[in-house]
């Protein structure tokens, strides 16, 4: 039993553009312990954003899992990952992807609204 | 939180969402009038059928009430067998005809009634009294305003006029009583009502017993059918049409109005229903790096497809709401211009608005509202959402 809170096991991704495929991915293996923080760092194309989709449960490997909390994310279904990613990750987006149609404690308080719980009242401040 | 956002992304654009919602509110006009005028007509037809309690009209063979110069002979006779039967407590005959009215150097033609003041379903009196003596007449207001007459004046009036001669014929010296309004008139038609009997002795031998019409009023809870079966066993030279076989003959004379509302009501509907689609899909297509992330920090499908669906929902409703009151405006004006058509009767609507016809078309928009969210809704639901972020990243 490991005190990992991911664990990637032989992830891979494979992108298909016609009849070229594109190895985004090619056996990735790494835990990452309770506590811990981590970078990745590598140049632009190296498969970093398709590693933090594949962390973050928003695509499927090709093969290999990755366990996080003791769930295998890449099997579960759209729904089921839905939920786990409410419910479990937070996402920083490189470009923010703030949604311009609400305002600042609107858009911190999306994922609360969509849990259903109840914003704090002075969130509001915020925007 | 599905309400939220997509009241948010319907201010995001507001000018292009009144826009669309303009565009439907049209439509919806379109579609309300359509509906209107399938079922105004004859429904309009049916209460002025039974406005004054008369269920059951005779005609002569083979005719409609008024469709020919046709009379039936024997109308005393008629009659009498008809009131011998205690469930038909009310027998108006009626007679049509022409009468001329010399006026100065003009001939003033009418169209004319004569019938009983007492037992009569064809005129609501306005004003003055009912023509109830031998020498009485009433006009309408065309009648009034073309002869000049006040009431209490002699009017010369001829049940036949020979424009080569100038010579009339029937002659009475009739007094004007009062102003009647006639239910089946059409616009802007001179008419005037006299007692059937005086019409009767004016015509001549050849029209002294005669009647175009009798209408016939039925006890309360006696069948229509059973009466009618009744006369048509007595009575066997006249043609009997309930208000529902005078229904049916309408319906059938309607068809092609009907068949032409049902037509452009669909297209209407289906104007709307491709605008909101397209509006729809814009605004997906706009904001799809925006979905992506909703669905990527754990919005789900349903609630994103609700979003969109609401949106659809909305801009369909508004629209159609704006749109009754436009229906109503342009069926009113419609209405103006078909009810002067000549022939008609001043009192059918084309457009009538019943209640059903308003909750129809709102059914309709809702729904068409609803379909034109789904499919950009299933397009926005199922993006794959790490692709779809990598493409907004790059662009």
């Amino acid at each position: 039993m490991t005190d990992a809170v991911v664990e990637a096991r032989g992830l891979k991704r494979d992108y298909s553009f016609g009849k070229e495929v594109v190895h985004a991915l090619c056996g990735v293996s790494f835990d990452v312990p309770a506590g811990d923080y981590v970078a990745i760092v590598g140049p632009s194309g190296c498969g970093k954003s398709t590693l933090l989709n594949l962390l973050g449960a928003v695509d499927r490997p090709t093969s290999g899992s990755v366990v996080i909390n003791g769930t295998d994310v890449a099997r579960m279904t759209d729904r089921e990952a839905t939920s786990f990613r409410l419910h479990n990750i937070g996402f920083v987006f490189q470009r923010f992807y703030l949604m311009p149609i609400l305002s600042a404690a609107a858009n911190v308080a999306l994922p609360m609204a969509e849990a259903g719980s109840c914003p704090r009242r002075d969130a509001g401040n915020v925007g | 939180m599905p309400v939220t956002l997509a009241w948010a992304s319907l201010r995001r654009h507001g000018t292009r969402t009144l826009l669309a919602m303009l565009g439907v509110a049209v439509a919806a006009a379109m579609l309300l009038d359509m509906v209107m005028m399938s079922t105004g007509m004859r429904e309009s037809f049916r209460r002025l059928l039974l406005s004054r309690g008369f269920q059951i009209r005779l005609a002569p063979k083979g005719t409609l009430p008024f469709d020919t110069d046709a009379t039936m002979k024997n109308a005393s006779g008629i009659t009498r067998v008809l009131r011998s039967n205690p469930d038909l407590v009310a027998v108006s005959a009626v007679l049509g005809g022409t009468i001329h009215i010399p006026r100065g150097d003009r001939v003033i033609t009418s169209s004319v009634l004569g019938l009983d003041p007492r037992v009569q379903g064809d005129y609501e009196l306005v004003s003055g009294k009912d023509p109830l003596a031998p020498n009485e007449i009433a006009g309408n207001a065309d009648f009034i305003r073309a002869t000049g007459a006040r009431f209490g004046d002699t009017l010369t009036v001829a049940s036949g006029y020979d424009p080569q001669t100038r010579e009339y014929s029937g002659s009475r010296k009739l007094v004007l009583t009062g102003q009647v309004r006639f239910l089946y008139g059409a616009a802007h038609q001179r008419a005037a009502a006299m007692r059937l009997a005086t019409l009767q002795q004016m015509g001549g031998a050849d029209r002294a017993d005669d009647a175009s019409l009798f209408m016939i009023r039925v006890r309360d809870g006696v069948a229509i059918d059973d009466a009618n079966k009744w006369i048509k066993g007595r009575v066997s030279t006249v043609n009997v049409i309930s208000t529902e076989s005078a229904l049916q003959q309408v319906d059938e004379r309607l068809r092609y109005f009907r068949q032409l509302a049902v037509i452009l009501g669909s297209v209407s509907l289906f104007v709307g229903f491709l605008l909101v689609t397209t509006l729809v899909t814009v605004s997906v297509n706009e904001r799809i790096g925006e979905i992506a992330v909703m669905r990527a920090i754990g919005v789900s499908r349903a609630h994103v497809v609700q979003q969109i669906v609401l949106e659809g929902v909305a801009i369909s409703l508004v629209g159609a709401f704006a749109g009754l009151l436009l229906g109503l405006v342009t069926g009113r004006y419609l209405n103006g211009i078909l009810s002067s058509f000549p022939g008609l009767p001043e009192a059918i609507d084309f457009f009538l608005f019943q209640p059903k016809s308003a909750w129809t078309a709102l059914g309709l928009l809702a729904l068409s509202g609803i379909a034109a969210g789904v499919y950009p809704a299933f397009r926005a639901s199922s993006l794959p959402i790490a692709t779809t972020l990598r493409e907004e990243a790059i662009a």
